[in-house]
This record gives C-alpha cells, structure tokens and sequence, in this order.
C-alpha cells in the first residue's frame, strides 16, 4: 500500500467489498480479500471478564457483558465464516498475570483454549516471561510441568489436550523476532511466520517491547535479549522481500492510548501522540503495511475506518477520520489494539493486490465480543473446557479428612480376598447408615471394583499434605464414582444368597467373574472355592455391642433363614450391579449419602488430634473373610486358584 | 498442501534462516543493545488523572458503583496503573462481581508487581475466597519483595490469623466502605445472617440478637440497613430479623433435606468478627459432622472467630444450614436448612433436588450479597437510619440510654428489651432505662 493515500485505501475496500465472489475463487489477477482477527492481552481470561461499553459514554447498565473463551472462539468461528482466506493473529501477553483458573495449571488452560478459538501467530509480550524462557517453550512445544521431579499435580491436566494427562502445547506459534538468545544469538522462538493467500505469502513479524527486562522479573529474561522493535523489523523486510513477500504485518507487544475523549474502541483520538507505539511505527520500513499491537490494554483504531466519537451537551457523535500513524516514510500505516481479556476482536479486512503480491487496503474494525450476540453461538467444545478447569479450582481436593498409620492397598492382601481399603470404605458406609433416621444399617458390602487403585496412601501426595494425611483428593480417587448408599432389608437367606453369588457361575453371576465383596467390620464368613454353588459359604458370624450371632453354621445351614437385617450397599449395587441381583429383593430401601461423603465423616474421627486410623487394630475385626485352601484371590472364572 | 501445512513449512524454514545475526536493510549491524532502558510512558495529564481517581474513591465510599466504575475505567483508558485497576476491582466488589474483581486482581497483581497493593488485594481475595493455599504463597512471594508494605503486612496476617488473638486486624486500605445507615462507633460485629429471598429479612443465631438494643445489618458490598428482631424460636436457637430497607439478594436454592455427614460445604461467613467495619465475606471450607451425642448436628468445619450465623452452602451451591455457636463441648454446630426454612416460611425459590458442583468462586459472590454482617449497640448521637432506603418510621434520639428524649411527632410505642417496657414517642426515658429496640 505504498502509494495509496487513506482515501484511496477506502475506495478500494468498498470495491473489494462489492466483490467476495473474487476472494472466494481464489482468481490470481484481481485483488482479493483476506480477513485477519486480531486480538491481544488475553492474559488467560477464559471466563468473561464483565461488561464492556465501545466507549465511555455508554452507561455502565447498557453495557453489554463480553468476553470468556467460549464466545472468543465463537466470534471468530464467524468471523472466518465470512471469508475462508483468514488468519487469527495476536499481539502478546496472552497468558501471565492470568486468573486463578489458568494460573493454577500453570496457563496450559490459556493456551488450549486458544488453540481450540484458532489463534495461528502471536507476539510474544512481557508476560509471556514471567516463568522464563524454558517455560514458555513448554507451553509452545507441549509437555508435563516437572516440579521437583515428578510430574506437578497441576499439570497435565489436558482438558483441551487430546487426552488427560497430556499437555499438546500451543498449535499457535509465538514469534519473537527482537527477543535472542545471548548464548547463540538466535531468536529465542520463530521470529514471523508466513500464511499463503491464493498463491500469495503474508508475512507477520512478532516481537514484545524492548523493555521487556526492566518490567519481568530477572529470573524470566536471563539470558536473553530484548533488541529494539523497529530496527528489528526494518532489518528483516529485505529478507521477506527477497523471498516475493511484500504483504508485511507487524505484530508488536507495544501500545498507547488515545487522548482525552471517551475512547471509543474505533477511535484514535490524538493519534497516540507520543507514545511508544508512534515513536516505533515512525521508524518503520514503508514496506510495513499493517501493526497489530497490544500491551496498554487500550482499545484504538488508526485506520481508514478510523471515527471521532465526540459528546456535545450529551449528544454523543460518530465522525469518519481516516487516519494512521505516519512510518519513516511518511505514510499512514494502520495501527490497531484490541482492549485486553477478549473483550474485544479486531476484525480486519486486508485487500492484497495478486499481481504485486502487496497489501493495496486495509479496513479494521473492532468489535465486541458480545455474550448476547443472537447470530454467534459460543463454542460448546471450549465452554468445556473452561467449565471442567473451573470445577478444578476448588481448594477442596487439598483438605485433609483424615489420617491412616499405614498403606490401604486397593487389592487382596490374602487368598481370602481381604481388601485394607475395602474394609475401611464399607465401615465408613456402616457408620453413616448406622443411625436412626438413616438407615439403622448393621452390614455394609463394598464391591471391590469400586474401589480404585491405588488405594489409601501412607506416602504424601505432591500436593504435600504430609506422611499418613489423606486428601479429599486422595479419597476420591479412591471413590470417584459419586454412588449413593442405600439401605435395605434383607432377610439371613438373602445374606447367604448374596454370597454364595460372588463366585463365577452362581445365581446368575458371569461366568468369567467372580467377585468377592468387602464386608464391613462385625460380619465374618468362610469360603471354600472347591464346592459347588450355594455350597460355599459357612460360617456366617455377625458382632454387635460384644456378641456374636451366628447366621449360617458350619455346614452351611441358614439358621434363621427368615431374620432380617438392614444392609447397606452403593446405589450400583442395589441395582444388581456386579451381578449382585439378591439386592434387587431388598425391601425398605432408603437413600443415603455419598459414599465419598460417607468416607470422609468416617475419615473425620481419625484426623488429628485423633489417633490415626490403624487397619490393623483388634477392634476392626479382621480378617473378615477367610477361605479353605487355595492361594490365591480369585477374580474370573476359576473361583478356586 | 493446506494453507496451515505450507505456513508451518515456510515458518520453520524462515526461521533458521533469521537465526543469522540481526543487520539493518543496508547490511549494517543493529546497534548492540543499550545496558539501561527508560520506560517511556504516554503523556497524560496529571490533574484529570488525579480528578478521576478521587471521583472514584469518593464514588466507592458513598456505594456509587456506576460512578465508580465510570470514573475508573476513564482514569484506565489514561494509563495502564495499579492503583487505578485497585479502583476497578473495588468497584466490582462493590457490583458484586467477585469472580470478576479476582480475575482482574490476577492481573493487577501480575503486571503491577512494583506495586504491593496489587498483590496484598488479590492475595486477599484468594484467602477470603476459600484459596487460603495460594494466597498464602502469593503474599509470601509479595513480601520478599515488599518487607515494609503496610497494606501486605495487614493482609498477611489475615491470611494467618494468629491463633485466640481477639483483636481487631488492621484493613489494608482497599477494605470496603460502609454506607447506608449510620452505625454507632461502638456497635459491635457479633456474627452473620442470611439474607432471604425477598431482602427484606434475615435469619440470625437468636443469641446474637436477642437482648441487643440496636441491630444493623450489612451486606458484603457495604450497604447497612437497621434491623429489628420479629421472631423468635428458641427451639432452634434462631432468630427472625426485618431489616429496615431491603437488600439485593443473590437467588440461593435451599436443599431438599439435610445434607449428609461428610458432605463437602462451605461456610460464609460476613465479616472478620473483630472488627465492627464493613468487611467482605469470607469462605470457610470443609465437610460436615456427624450428629453429635445430644442428637444435634455437628458443623464439622472449625468456626471462625465471629462466624456464627454464616450461612452454609454445599458443593452444588444449596444451602444447607446455618453456623451456630459451639456447645459446652466446644464443638460447633448446623442449624439444619429444615429449622431455617420452618422460620423463613416461603424461601423464593423451590428446593434443587440435586444439581451440578458450583464453582467457589460463585458461592462466594453468591455470599457478598446474602451473607450478613450482624452489629449490635445502642443507637447514639449520629446514628441514624439510611435516609434513602428507609422506609420505617423515622426517629431522631438523642443519648438513648443516658437521659436521652426521643423525639418523634407521631403516636407513641412501646418496645420491649430484657422484658423492660421502654417508652418510645413523646415519653423522656430516665438516666437509668435500658436502651430500647428503637423501631415499634
């Protein structure tokens, strides 16, 4: 755009305008349309950061709510649906200083939610060093935060990674072009990137202000320097442009702000007189025909579609004033900024000439992200993620509940099919059901694939809650699966039934599983894996307050078969789950608590001052299950290894 | 190719070809890079600056938050600084957009890390929020840097309270204002209350309330109103309070039945307890008890000095109960959301059978507005109802309790306070009356 004043800059985007069709055909001799959205300072706003008038005139009550990843990405999803030859660009500081719910995840959630809005370059700002260099390479390249040499348990998260547990890393590429190395002299990450329009190569050069160093801490810029932005830029147009590139965007970490007045978001007002970002672009290469810029968080407009917002005696009025700020050479270059936290999007219509292979008009405007724009429907897949990161926020996982004197291993300790953790869940599930008014239970059965690996823990997780403490988070790994209790009635019989039903072939029970439930402290029992059906179980024994009454003798008689007792079970098991379809007879059900609620009341008495919980003190009543022979805990078909 | 696929080509293959040294286009090198660099900043004019800075402090100490923020956000279109974006998040604590106020909090105290007062806010609102973990790191990092800070040396020692130290902290100086009904310099923070549905009542611990002479209560965001006790049921333990003007209240679903031991909840408790100055809310986390050996319920979660009468919500964000004072076995207990609705009577909004977990962040600005600071004193020279919103009977006293005449034109009242029957209207109460209710 070299020798186009404003003025023909404006016709010409009205005649490209007219004309989509040619963008869309990819026609090589006329000049076609490109659509490039810019954004800056997003600093990990995920979530909305409130309500945003286009100028301060606008009552704070009519200001529209904006912003938040999910209407970002819907913005621009249609944005790009007005023109497939687009590119989404930003000018840096798009994560540091960010909010709790990216800053906890070391701002892996940022930069997956813009991968997923379709962010292709960004600048690098000054916050993007706030953890230094090898940091924010992670965050481009992918990978676990290592923290003390182990994988940081916020890390990894991967909520918009391909699976949990990865970090994919920016698909977007940070450019760096005046940041180098000082011990190779290389840019420390890509300086420009380039993105073909039929046929024809664009080229966006990114970099942050050089004075970078005095406002990051030393640690993020060691080792690095920041060389000045103009001369960075001036020094690569004669490379670009001897690769055939003459369409040339600057992306630039550097800002200011527009003069008294109400500052609407299309305005610039005093032409940023004096700022940093008029001094850089005065020394700019003519050949420079766009700068997307950033950091001061101030919304302007430097263009052809530049307006005067005025307000006279409360009459507010909106006057064209295409405008710019001047290069080296003279010559207006359009300068944009797009407020900060995604509250805004540069929508910027760039006319190329294919024949020159340059930018002939440039037609920005910024507009509002708005959250009750009826035609732009929010971004399902990054709501998602905002809302999945979100619920990972809470500081409940780190509270301690409780403390173990040893680990609870999540598997059979013995051929019996003891389990530690078992035992302690289903006595958790006995006291809450326990009492009147909740179920007046006197037996919990735990199904021992509900409780998850690893188990109970003596070890300190990284969360660094120390030896022997147990977590909410710790205990719901455990218990992830958000059952509820259920008391029921269930006659002596049943009992026997429902036990002689864990071996693989019995009363209905797969013929390649055998299950053997963890029964809560008080209820004992004996099996032999080398009789038959219904002929397994004997020596069925429940205590209470000291006593001790006997339900199925040694031979395996039911002597009672008609009393009944309340048992507790997790609501899959009620159901019949695990093939557990005795309890679908149960009568009197009633409802109860979570089993992770009903684990951490438990948990509650061996916190401290409290003694901690020990597996194997007497009054816990192990081992509650015994078996005749074998060696050991069977769990498919062979109910008797 | 794609579109995609070739730029990602021509950007790695341009790239090593730039990893040469930097040169000018006429060939000549860069000039090395200077040892000390001067931030230049945009002229700005200092006085407007300074103008709008003070309309917006002004705007917050009398609760004007479109004021506020309208003369903020225009100091902000002026210059990228601390002490303006701390006006911005005050104003949205004061809108009651707390998620919003810590979001940008973040990013004050990231970008303005020259600045103590960003860190020592944003630190605070974490701790009060219920991320006492990373509050604490954050304040511990900010005073390396900042030893002397007054506003970080007070927040810290919020942030770690020392344990049965009963005095009252020093607020760094971004604390909330009061405003709304005046309140005696002697009136007394004693708890919390929850603010129903309709902003025109509370429930309250009835020992809180029962034998004050004068009862105040204040939102998170700072508005006072005066309030008087309606009802009381000594069953439960609590109390009915009208309040004098209504509240804005935030739609707060109430659970179903009671919540299950063990269950996840979080506690909101309206001010510090030991100070009787407008305060925000602060978030207790953690999981309630069993029921204890009377047949009452257990809290489970240790009570903050002065946080009886927090409400209490679960993990889906429901109420579940009030705090209550610990019994003589020194565990404190939960009023069940059962003996809260029985006095509440219509709640505004039906039970949520179950629902998804709610975000901390949202229970919080859920309790900026519905948790209430409770004072109690005496009405004195000063005191007053808040002459916008009031819509009671209006009565000037003049030294209530110490041969003070209240003087009011209209038909006499009588209230009664420890059972003492206090004249209010045209009659002179002696030097020696208890002070009385002061709404009839």
């Amino acid at each position: 755009m070299k020798l186009l004043s404003a003025f023909a800059a404006a016709t010409i985007l009205v005649a490209t305008a007219a004309s989509p069709v040619q963008a869309q055909t990819g026609t090589p001799n006329p000049p076609f349309t490109i659509k490039v959205i810019g954004f800056n300072d997003y600093h990990g706003n995920l979530q909305s950061p409130g309500t945003f008038g286009i100028n301060t005139s606008i009552p704070a009550a009519q200001r529209p709510a904006v912003g938040g990843a999910e209407y970002i990405a819907g913005h621009v999803a249609r944005l790009k649906a007005q023109n497939p030859l687009n590119v989404v660009v930003g000018a840096g500081d798009f994560i540091g200083a960010t909010p709790l719910i990216s800053a906890l995840f070391f701002d892996e959630p940022a930069v997956e939610t813009l991968n997923h809005i379709g962010l292709e370059f960004n600048a690098v700002g000054n916050h993007e060093f706030d953890k230094g260099a090898a940091e924010l390479r992670r965050l481009q390249n992918g990978g676990c935060k290592i923290s003390n040499g182990a994988v940081d348990p916020n890390s990894c998260k991967g909520l918009g990674s391909r699976n949990p547990g990865l970090f994919d890393g920016a698909r977007f590429r940070w450019l760096s072009a005046n940041v180098i190395e000082t011990a190779t002299g290389r840019p420390l990450l890509a300086p420009y990137g380039i993105k073909s329009f039929n046929g024809v190569r664009v080229a966006f050069i990114g970099m942050t202000l050089r004075a970078t160093p005095t406002i990051v801490t030393p640690s993020g810029v060691a080792g690095l320097e920041f060389r000045d932005e103009a001369d960075t830029v001036n020094a690569l147009v004669p490379r670009l442009r001897a690769q055939g590139i003459e369409s040339i965007v600057v992306l630039v970490h550097q800002g200011g702000f527009q003069g008294a007045g109400l500052s609407d978001i299309n305005g610039c007002d005093g032409n940023l007189t004096n700022s940093d970002l008029s001094r850089l672009v005065n020394r700019l290469d003519n050949a420079v025909d766009l700068v997307i810029s950033g950091h001061t968080h101030a919304a302007y407009n430097c263009s052809a579609n530049t307006v005067d917002v005025v307000n006279v005696g409360g009459v507010v009025t909106s006057t064209p004033r295409p405008t710019g700020l001047a290069n080296a050479a003279g010559r207006l270059v359009p300068v944009t900024s797009s407020s900060a936290f995604g509250r805004v999007l540069t929508d910027i219509d760039v006319t190329i000439d294919p024949r020159t292979r340059d930018i002939v008009a440039v037609a920005p405007t910024n507009r509002l992200v708005e959250r009750n724009d009826a035609v732009v429907a929010p971004s399902a897949a990054v709501a998602a993620i905002v809302s999945g990161y979100n619920a990972l926020v809470s500081p409940i996982a780190g509270q301690v509940i409780g403390s173990i004197t040893g680990e609870l291993p999540a598997t059979a300790t013995d051929a019996a099919c003891n389990m530690p953790a078992g035992d302690l869940i289903a006595d958790a599930q006995l006291a809450a059901t326990a009492p009147s008014g909740f179920g007046n239970a006197v037996i919990a059965f735990m199904n021992r694939g509900g409780v998850r690996n690893p188990g109970f823990t003596f070890a300190s997780s990284p969360v660094g809650e120390g030896d022997g403490n147990v977590t909410y988070g710790e205990a719901f790994t455990v218990q992830p699966f958000g059952n509820s209790l259920v008391t029921m009635t269930l006659t002596a019989q049943d009992l026997k039934n429902v036990l002689e039903q864990q071996f693989a072939g019995c009363r209905g029970q797969g013929a390649a599983t055998t299950r053997i439930m963890v029964p809560s402290a008080g209820f004992k029992y004996t099996w032999d894996g080398a009789q038959a059906c219904d002929a397994r179980i004997r020596n069925v024994t429940l205590t209470r307050a000291g006593v001790t009454e006997t339900l199925v003798d040694a031979n395996g008689t039911v002597l009672d078969p008609l009393k009944t007792f309340r048992v507790t079970v997790n609501n899959f098991m009620s159901t019949g789950g695990d093939g557990f379809t005795t309890f679908l007879g149960g009568t009197n059900l009633l409802g109860g608590a979570q089993d992770i609620d009903a684990l951490v009341a438990y948990l509650a008495g061996f916190k401290a001052p409290n003694p901690a919980y020990d597996p194997a003190a007497v009054a816990l009543g192990k081992p509650r299950i015994s078996r005749v022979g074998g060696t050991a805990c069977p769990g498919g078909a062979n109910v008797n290894p | 190719m794609s579109l995609r696929a070739l730029a990602v080509t021509a950007l790695f293959g341009l790239a090593a070809t730039c990893a040469i040294a930097q040169t000018r286009p006429d060939g000549s090198a860069l000039p090395p890079m200077p040892g000390a660099w001067t931030v230049r900043t945009p002229l700005i004019d200092p006085a407007a600056r300074a103008a709008l800075v003070r309309r917006g402090e002004a705007a917050l100490a009398a609760g004007d938050a479109a004021a506020a923020r309208e003369a903020f956000e225009r100091a902000a279109q002026m210059q990228h600084a601390a002490d303006i974006e701390i006006g911005i998040v005050r104003t949205q604590m004061l809108e009651g957009e707390y998620r919003q106020a810590l979001a940008f909090a973040s990013h004050t105290a990231g970008a303005h890390r020259d600045v103590a007062a960003g860190a020592a806010l944003y630190g605070w609102l974490l701790h009060l929020g219920g991320q006492n973990a990373v509050a604490r790191r954050l304040l511990d990092t900010a005073r390396q840097s900042h030893p002397m800070d007054p506003d970080l040396a007070s927040v810290w020692s919020l942030a770690n309270p020392a344990p049965d130290h009963d005095a009252a902290p020093d607020l760094p100086s971004f604390a909330p204002r009061s405003f709304g009904a005046e309140v005696p310099d002697a009136a007394r923070a004693v708890g919390s209350a929850l603010l129903l549905a309709d902003g025109r009542r509370a429930i309250a611990p009835l020992e809180l309330v029962d034998s004050a002479p004068a009862v105040w209560v204040r939102n998170g965001l700072g508005r006072t109103v005066a309030a008087r006790v309606s009802r009381r049921e000594p069953e439960s333990g609590l109390a009915l309070l009208r309040l004098d003007a209504a509240l804005d209240q935030v739609s707060m679903h109430w659970a179903a039945r009671e919540a299950f031991p063990g269950s996840p909840a979080f506690l909101a408790a309206a001010g510090d307890g030991r100070s009787s100055q407008a305060a925000w809310p602060r978030l207790q986390l953690g999981f309630l008890g069993m029921p204890g050996a009377d047949g009452s319920r257990l809290l489970g979660i240790p009570l903050p000095h002065g946080a009886a009468g927090a409400p209490v919500v679960d993990g889906q964000g429901r109420l579940v109960g009030m705090a209550m004072r610990p019994r003589p076995d020194g565990q404190p207990r939960l009023a069940g959301v059962q003996s809260l609705r029985s006095l509440a009577g219509d709640t505004g909004t039906d039970p949520e059978p179950s629902g998804a977990a709610v975000a901390i962040d949202e229970i919080y600005q859920q309790a900026l507005r519905n948790s209430l600071q409770i004072l109690v004193g005496t009405l004195d020279r000063g005191a007053s109802h808040d002459p916008e919103t009031s819509d009671t009977e209006h009565l000037s006293f003049r030294n209530i309790g110490e041969g003070a005449q209240a003087q009011d034109p209209g038909p006499s009242h009588t209230a009664s306070t420890h059972g003492v029957q206090c004249a209010i209207g045209s009659a002179v109460l002696g030097s020696r009356s208890p002070p009385c209710l002061l709404r009839p």
